[in-house]
């Protein structure tokens, strides 16, 4: 592996614009645990990149965030790590939804590394391009809690699918006469459609408490592109909530169109995979009659997520990556 | 042998194709290089090194001038059209561009007459994946795709034969499709679909995966192709059992597949139905077929197959071609430059700027220039002309929404330029000042494969105030990102809202990375921009401006500072205010200060009523001729306030024998050494102090004459270094004629990520509505500033 004196890894965009900042601060604890003991590993906003940043050529930029706003200078900070000397690489972690906005970026780093598998092929061949899919933080793991608080519980922005979803899996609830107590957590969400819906946002912490006391947490993809035109790409990778969720302990009913899921978690041992709405509605019953199928999906996702997906999984790999072109 | 592909259509569903295509390539021992090249630069990554064979994929659009041209390049262009028939008529119009005509459908390769050869899509090896018996695999039945009509209505209808075998049905709905499906039942939800990866995934665990073609058309028209999809070939690749219904889904046994054997047709939903009931019966018939049926396609119908099929025919061809089908038609003639201007001296104002170009055309008559220049005489971006050799007008724009210092892209100016370049076929672009024109001009030579050469004249590549000077009107330093202070300082000056500069900066970055050649006066400037934009620089080229005037040093021996010239237009940023305070503070001595050249009339104001008879001013002059005055002058002061890029007014003085005393800023701070002049920190008082301590003692500035004097007059260096460049960039220029350069598409210039004005984001440039006069007053207060 290659050695560095300093691995930086560094916003894209101001923090204060940046909802996702966690994410990059989350890369860079995995990034010192998987570093060597002697090199030093900064987490850097935007501004401390420019002011206080002293780039050297044996040094690691990794850029981490989305490239989408043109207010933001990100093929200017990729030229001056790059004019350093120092090794550059950028995780871009809103593909496929602004893959269209890649093209500022591709031709100024060492490497270039996407959250979504499906987008992988449509990036040009000049610079090397790899998958790799986000991830837990470890400081955010715990085995799930025997106090199971909400039957399910879900947390993100409601897009349409979500929305059209949930429609679904509530009238699919119904149909049972169930009485189940549910969660719907995210900006933006109406009272008025779903009345176990709270329009909030919470802190990562709390988000993880959620995840760790509800008998089975609903993960979801999105269907909202900002700047994906030009080739329309579907997302196929599951974005960081199915990691930090299954971290959590959680028992997550996956419905993703797609089966790309599976490659990282094992259906009926570490989640439960289903199809549509229905099929969800229909796994939260049984679960809810069979509550130790709730922690044993919960422990084994959890061990899972401790053995292969944490961050610092995939600074491992980064390392390897980067050492390698 | 070398290949580049390129697929035609700049936003398409397929680029998954082109990719499995360029893999097959890559893995064949008789092919050297494969390029897999893009729309928005495939002219410049092809312009120096031509490939043997040009692909084009899939064919749509490929009347565009970026395909026009690598086909032309290529020793032999093949096309593999992948949406016959539907296309076939466009198709028609285009294939004389191409030596070689592929198409997915089988009755259409005979319309392309003895070009034409049938090649179905096919399946990519390295993606079908492990087999998985039936009985591991999670669905019975699949089907991914876009819910077209008829679709619908066979999803209606066979819902109930279904029953309860597990279905995968990932249906994509389609906002234009909501009148013809109105009525119809759907028993499955419809969403936004999975991409090919994933729909490989599902055929994988897929026992049964449905083919049902599109039998509709936005035109009406509906066709149905002879030939089976890529979807056929992709799906049974997987292992999954293929139940085709061969209403519109081509002629599958016409490829070597059995029906029953390979997989299993239906016509109506009774057949559909019976052969789930057959299904549900007894799965193994159906895995026997499934396997048999991936092995065939792996054996026959892969793009490793598909791609042996065009070499062996491109391989004819090439023995027949000539070495390159390049155009050489221009390679003879005299170079034609176009040069884009941002003022011209036949308009009235003009400075240094327009001067420099004039010299370079004047003394160049080797070359035939262009001159696409913005006349501002009736505002900015009101009119736009084409000027030749002679400056005689011989085209023009006065576009319909007047360009505006705040757009980044105008379609019309874009537009024209076009034009031009397509009328003039110009064969290198000379970027004088892009003051008036839209930026995206670079991107878009570039697109076109146009060689440009940008000249830094000043600041606008990186600032609206291209003197770097604050709403205070002192410089502001020149910093590079963040731009936290450049927001705050447009604001302050233009009240834009914050953001702004950094989009325009971006922009600009942009374009001027676009440029092959950048040319600077001065290294400190190209240093400037450069750490202002992030752009390496170090490798710009450094031409010095012409020398327009000859030396002719007074030779009268020098016994004290008693006069001081002050040369050049005396305005604020050039450090009027400084002069009358410099000349309030030695009133007391026995100094004078004669200003050559026009100056601020508050100057003038100032002078008088401070009642200074120690400043004498003799008005505007022609280069070098400014009257005996200035030989009575023992040295030449210089307070321009910002970095100068390089300074004409010190070659005079230096011609003149003056020793300069100047700011420490800019190009001055380079050209001015310690043997000849005196540099000082950007205050008046360091002036007074200076001035007083020669005045005093003259002896320092005795010898710096006396070195002057010494010195060799700055050799012309301007014409021989621009004809070495020329000469160096026209050698590797594309010698392919520009003809059908107006049917290039800025679209597929790659701008995706940018606005199109740099002070609000998203508005096109043609709906901009501004406040009554905004953008008037910024241009004057712009126009003040470049005087």
């Amino acid at each position: 592996m290659m050695r560095f004196n300093s691995i930086y890894v560094v916003g894209t965009f101001p923090d204060a614009a940046n909802t996702n900042r966690n994410i990059r601060a989350f890369m860079a604890d995995g990034m010192k645990e998987a570093a060597d003991s002697d090199t030093l590993v900064f987490d850097v906003s935007q501004t401390q990149f420019y002011n206080n940043a002293n780039i050297g050529s044996r040094d690691f930029c990794l850029f981490v965030g989305s490239v989408l706003s043109p207010n933001y200078c990100v093929e200017s900070m990729l030229a001056r790590a790059r004019r350093t000397g120092a090794k550059t690489a950028i995780w871009l972690h809103d593909d496929p939804y602004e893959f269209d906005a890649c093209t500022r970026v591709v031709d100024g780093v060492d490497l270039i590394l996407t959250n979504d598998r499906s987008s992988l092929y449509h990036y040009n061949e000049r610079t090397p391009v790899f998958h790799m899919p986000l991830a837990a933080s470890r400081h955010f793991t715990q085995e799930p809690s025997p106090t199971r608080l909400h039957d399910f519980f879900f947390a993100g922005i409601p897009y349409s699918n979500r929305i059209r979803f949930f429609g679904e899996f509530v009238a699919a609830l119904q149909v049972d006469e169930s009485k189940v107590r549910g969660l719907l957590l995210g900006p933006g969400w109406s009272l008025k459609q779903f009345d176990f819906a709270i329009d909030l946002r919470v802190e990562t912490d709390e988000l993880m408490r959620f995840y760790n006391e509800s008998l089975v947490t609903i993960y979801l993809g999105r269907d909202l592109d900002l700047k994906n035109e030009r080739y329309g790409i579907r997302s196929s990778t599951p974005g960081p909530r199915l990691f930090e969720a299954a971290g959590a302990g959680a028992c997550q009913i996956v419905a993703t169109p797609g089966l790309e899921v599976l490659d990282y978690f094992t259906p009926d041992e570490e989640i439960i995979f289903v199809d549509d709405a229905r099929e969800a509605a229909a796994a939260l019953l049984e679960t809810k009659r069979d509550r130790d199928r709730s922690m044993k999906i919960g422990m084994n996702a959890h061990k899972r997520v401790m053995s292969e997906h944490l961050y610092v999984h995939r600074a491992k790999q980064i390392l390897r990556l980067i050492a390698s072109v | 042998m070398r290949i580049d592909v390129i697929d035609s259509s700049y936003r398409t569903r397929n680029h998954y194709l082109i990719v499995s295509v360029v893999a097959a390539l890559r893995s064949r021992p008789d092919v050297s290089e494969v390029r897999m090249l893009e729309l928005a630069d495939a002219l410049v990554q092809t312009r120096s090194r031509p490939p043997d064979v040009l692909i084009v994929f899939g064919g749509e659009q490929c009347e565009n001038y970026v395909i026009c041209q690598l086909s032309r390049a290529a020793r032999v262009s093949v096309v593999w059209f992948t949406e016959d028939p539907f296309e076939i008529e466009r198709n028609l119009q285009n294939h004389g561009l191409f030596d070689l005509v592929f198409t997915n459908d089988k009755s259409a390769a005979a319309r392309y007459g003895s070009k034409g050869h049938h090649l179905p899509l096919a399946a990519n090896a390295g993606h079908a994946g492990e087999l998985l018996p039936f009985a591991k695999r999670r669905y019975d039945i699949s089907f991914v795709g876009t819910l077209w009509p008829n679709r619908a209505r066979f999803f209606a209808e066979s819902h109930v034969s279904l029953g309860n075998i597990k279905t995968k049905f990932e249906l994509v709905g389609n906002e234009h499709l909501r009148a013809a499906l109105a009525g119809i039942p759907t028993p499955y939800p419809v969403g936004t679909g999975v991409d090919y990866l994933d729909f490989m995934r599902i055929n994988r665990n897929s026992r049964i995966s449905l083919m049902i073609d599109r039998e509709f058309s936005g035109s009406g028209r509906n066709q149905v192709s002879d030939t089976p999809g890529p979807r056929f070939f992709e799906a049974a690749s997987t292992g999954a059992c293929v139940f085709v219904d061969v209403r519109g889904s081509g002629d599958i046994d016409a490829l070597g597949f059995v029906p029953n054997e390979d997989y299993f047709r239906f016509s109506n939903i009774a057949e559909f139905a019976s052969l789930i009931a057959e299904f549900k019966e007894s799965q193994a018939p159906f895995e026997i077929a499934a396997r048999a049926l991936r092995d065939k396609v792996l054996q026959a119908h892969t793009y490793a197959e598909r791609v042996g099929r065009i070499l062996d025919l491109v391989k004819v061809k090439l023995e027949s071609a000539s070495v390159s089908n390049a155009a050489t038609s221009i390679a003879s003639r005299k170079p034609k430059i176009l040069a884009l201007a941002h003022n011209l001296p036949k308009f009235g104002r003009f400075g240094g700027g327009e001067l420099y170009l004039q010299t370079l055309i004047k003394q160049s008559p080797q070359y035939d220039f262009f001159i696409l220049a913005h006349d501002d005489r009736k505002g900015f971006g009101k009119r736009y002309v084409l000027v030749n050799m002679n400056m005689e007008v011989v085209d023009e724009l006065v576009p319909k929404s007047p360009n505006s210092d705040l757009y980044l892209r105008h379609e019309e100016i874009e537009a024209f330029f076009l034009r031009v370049v397509e009328d003039v076929d110009p064969d290198l672009l000379f970027i004088n000042h892009l003051l008036g024109f839209p930026p995206a001009i670079l991107p878009l030579a570039r697109h076109i494969g146009l060689t440009s050469i940008t000249v830094l004249h000043d600041y606008h590549l990186v600032c609206d105030a291209y003197n770097l000077l604050m709403a205070d009107q002192v410089y502001c330093g020149g910093y590079g990102y963040p731009g936290d202070r450049c927001d705050l300082c447009t604001y302050k000056r233009r009240g834009l809202p914050l953001g702004s500069q950094l989009r325009r900066r971006n922009f600009y970055r942009y374009a001027l990375q676009s440029s092959d050649v950048v040319v600077s006066n001065s290294r400190t400037v190209a240093n400037l921009i450069g750490r202002m934009s992030d752009t390496d620089l170090s490798r710009c080229a450094i031409i010095e401006p012409p020398v327009l005037v000859e030396a002719s040093p007074h030779e009268g021996e020098i016994t004290g500072l008693r006069k001081i010239a002050v040369i050049g237009n005396i305005f604020p940023h050039k450090g009027s205010e400084d002069l009358s305070e410099i000349a309030a503070s030695l009133r007391d001595l026995a100094i004078e200060f004669h200003v050559f050249g026009l100056y601020d009339k508050r100057l003038g104001a100032r002078i008088k009523r401070l009642k200074l008879s120690n400043v004498k001013f003799h008005g505007a002059y022609a280069p070098g001729k400014m009257g005996d005055a200035v030989h009575s002058c023992d040295a030449a002061l210089f307070l321009s306030r910002w970095p100068e890029t390089y300074c004409m007014s010190l070659d005079e003085a230096l011609a003149l024998g003056l020793v300069p005393i100047a700011y420490r800023l800019g190009a001055l701070e380079e050209r001015i050494s310690d043997e000849v002049g005196f540099l000082i920190e950007i205050h008046a008082q360091a002036a007074v102090q200076l001035i007083r301590s020669l005045h005093e003692n003259p002896a320092p500035l005795r010898q710096r004459a006396l070195a002057l004097r010494r010195r060799a007059p700055r050799p012309e260096t301007f014409i021989p270094k621009y004809h070495e460049l020329f000469a160096s960039v026209l050698s590797k220029r594309d010698t392919r004629s520009r003809q059908g350069v107006t049917k290039a598409r800025p679209e597929h210039m790659g701008l995706e990520w940018a606005t199109d004005r740099w002070d609000a984001a998203g508005a096109p440039a043609s709906h901009i509505k501004t406040k009554k006069g905004a953008i008037s007053r910024a241009w004057k207060r712009m126009r003040f500033w470049r005087r």
